[in-house]
């Protein structure tokens, strides 16, 4: 009966051993397939045959792997217990598929009707399936439709949680920024203390403060006193290296963190440097001004150290500078 | 209102009269143009109100135009190409598409849990034409489905004729009441019907 076996869809074709006219079963399942009591392949839906060219006389189980039953080599096996089956084409592309097997009421035959399950949307991109490959009564579109929506939700989602944790990292950024200068501020300078600290690598703590600034303020306003304020700290970027850390703590206090920095010549000649740049006139809002800055350093080595004592270590040295008067850098006593 | 609208509208006056139209809307509806409304979170429903208000002024288009220039926008510009997508599984023909208009609300909740859209009926008259009513509360959807169909006929390459209501002074796009829609199929397959396969091109993880 294979012989006379038309594959078009819809021409008159004799009755399978199934009890219902090839086109009507096709209708129902076409993904469904009669193997004939040897293993061959009598009948292919469709929608199989679209997947496969030619199904028809090749044996089932040269075209398909059964996964499960594992070992299934026979029309018996496929149809034992409840005929359920896992199974996938032998060649490329390997396409998976579950399926259900039933026994047909004459001649030791099987109806398998197979569904791609979880592969289907490689499935369909594979093998450029369309809505009429599916049953009308087949969930399939919905899946697929599904599929797309969460897709696009997601793609969405993910957008927006860039856009979010942009604005996060600004406004964190804003946080941890002095808003006049640009420099860090003490919560942010704090955290890099307590990091270096952990890190338990040599570094230097430079404290600075400005000399003549108040006068500034005073005589030429604040707004003159801000210029002062932006030119030294324009001044404290400039000399940094990368890794550094310039803050501003408030008023006219500075401080520098400078990892892998303790020799105390080279932090002589910074603190030198710093203090003759900010000597340097000052064009702010119409006039000229004059500041200078005192400097206390304190040198970590690393070990045992502690945030709070490197800090009032760096002050009692900046003091000294200010009472040995002014414009100077001063070592603090040992190391911490 | 949920927040895809909001955004629709904020996309919508973007992509048709740029960045400096959505500042003025916003000014006039109040908002901050420069606060993207957020997709997923759902806003009073005069938000939604004063943002097509302001607009149709803007634009200098009455509100009904507006909403149905924005559902045309959502299934024809590319930056909505998922909405475009979506309304496709449909159906394979237009006239498949418009059986499974009734199920547009639920396929839309399906999508996106908290998005609303009110029901919609679909009734076949004897002369093959179409009747599709849309439920109150928010006639405004309306017009937008009358956009949605007039895209989508051109993108299963359908010529069908839409008949939206008279605009009614006392209803108003934006008020209350339900929508009367009349459509007729003047020809399936007028032109070719732009390509669409189930599933999207694969995406780079």
């Amino acid at each position: 009966m294979t012989a006379s076996r038309q594959s078009e869809f819809g021409k008159a074709r004799p009755a399978a051993p199934t009890g219902l006219a090839p086109e009507v079963l096709e209708r129902l399942m076409p993904m469904h397939l009669v193997v004939a009591a040897d293993g061959t392949i009598e009948q292919a839906g469709r929608t199989m045959t679209r997947l496969r060219a030619g199904l028809e006389g090749q044996s089932f189980f040269e075209v398909f792997d059964l996964r499960r039953p594992a070992g299934a080599c026979s029309v018996p096996d496929l149809v034992a217990g409840e005929g359920r089956l896992r199974l996938g084409f032998r060649d490329f592309p390997r396409t998976a598929f579950k399926a259900t097997a039933v026994p047909l009421p004459e001649g030791g035959g099987a109806l398998v009707n197979l569904s791609f399950g979880i592969s289907i949307v490689d499935a369909v991109r594979q093998y450029h399936l369309n809505a009429g490959d599916f049953a009308e009564t087949d969930l399939a579109i919905e899946m697929l439709y599904l599929v797309e929506a969460k897709h696009a939700v997601m793609s969405d989602a993910e957008r927006l949680t860039a856009q979010i944790y942009g604005a996060q990292q600004a406004a964190e950024e804003r946080a941890a920024t002095d808003a006049l200068t640009g420099l860090r501020n003490r919560r942010a300078l704090d955290d890099a203390l307590q990091t270096l600290v952990d890190g338990g690598r040599p570094f230097a703590v430079l404290q600075m403060d400005l000399d003549h600034f108040k006068a500034v303020n005073d005589t030429h306003g604040h707004a003159a006193g801000d210029d002062v304020l932006l030119r030294v700290a324009a001044i404290l970027s400039g000399q940094i290296r990368k890794g550094d850390i310039a803050a501003r703590l408030g008023g006219d206090e500075f401080c520098l963190l400078l990892p892998g920095t303790v020799d105390p010549d080279r932090l002589s000649a910074l603190g030198k440097t710093l203090i003759a740049r900010i000597e340097e006139p000052i064009r702010a809002g119409g006039v000229t001004c004059h500041v200078s800055a005192s400097i206390g350093v304190a040198v970590s080595q690393g070990t045992n150290a502690d945030p709070a004592s490197l800090l009032s270590r760096a002050d009692a040295a900046l003091y000294a500078s200010k009472h040995a008067g002014r414009g100077r850098c001063t070592f603090a006593e040992g190391e911490g | 209102m949920h927040g895809l609208i909001n955004r629709a509208i904020q996309g919508f006056a973007i992509d048709t009269a740029g960045p400096d139209a959505w500042r003025r809307v916003a000014r006039e509806a109040a908002i901050d143009p420069n606060q993207p409304f957020m997709p997923l979170m759902v806003r009073n429903t005069p938000v939604t109100h004063r943002l097509l208000q302001a607009t149709s002024r803007v634009l200098e288009k009455p509100a009904p135009v507006v909403l149905e220039d924005l559902g045309t926008w959502l299934v024809a510009s590319r930056g909505t190409a998922p909405i475009r997508r979506l309304l496709r599984f449909g159906g394979e023909t237009f006239p498949d598409f418009l059986n499974s208009l009734e199920d547009l609300p639920g396929r839309a909740r399906l999508a996106v849990s908290g998005l609303h859209l009110p029901a919609i009926r679909l009734c076949q008259d004897r002369d093959g034409s179409y009747t599709i009513g849309v439920d109150a509360p928010h006639r405004g959807y309306g017009y937008v489905l009358c956009g949605i169909l007039r895209a989508l006929a051109d993108d299963y390459g359908t010529l069908a004729l839409l008949d939206p209501p008279p605009e009614e002074p006392d209803a108003g796009a934006f008020g209350a009441g339900s929508f009367h829609l009349g459509l007729t199929l003047i020809d399936v397959s007028f032109a070719e019907a732009r390509a669409f396969s189930l599933v999207g091109p694969e995406r780079g993880e």
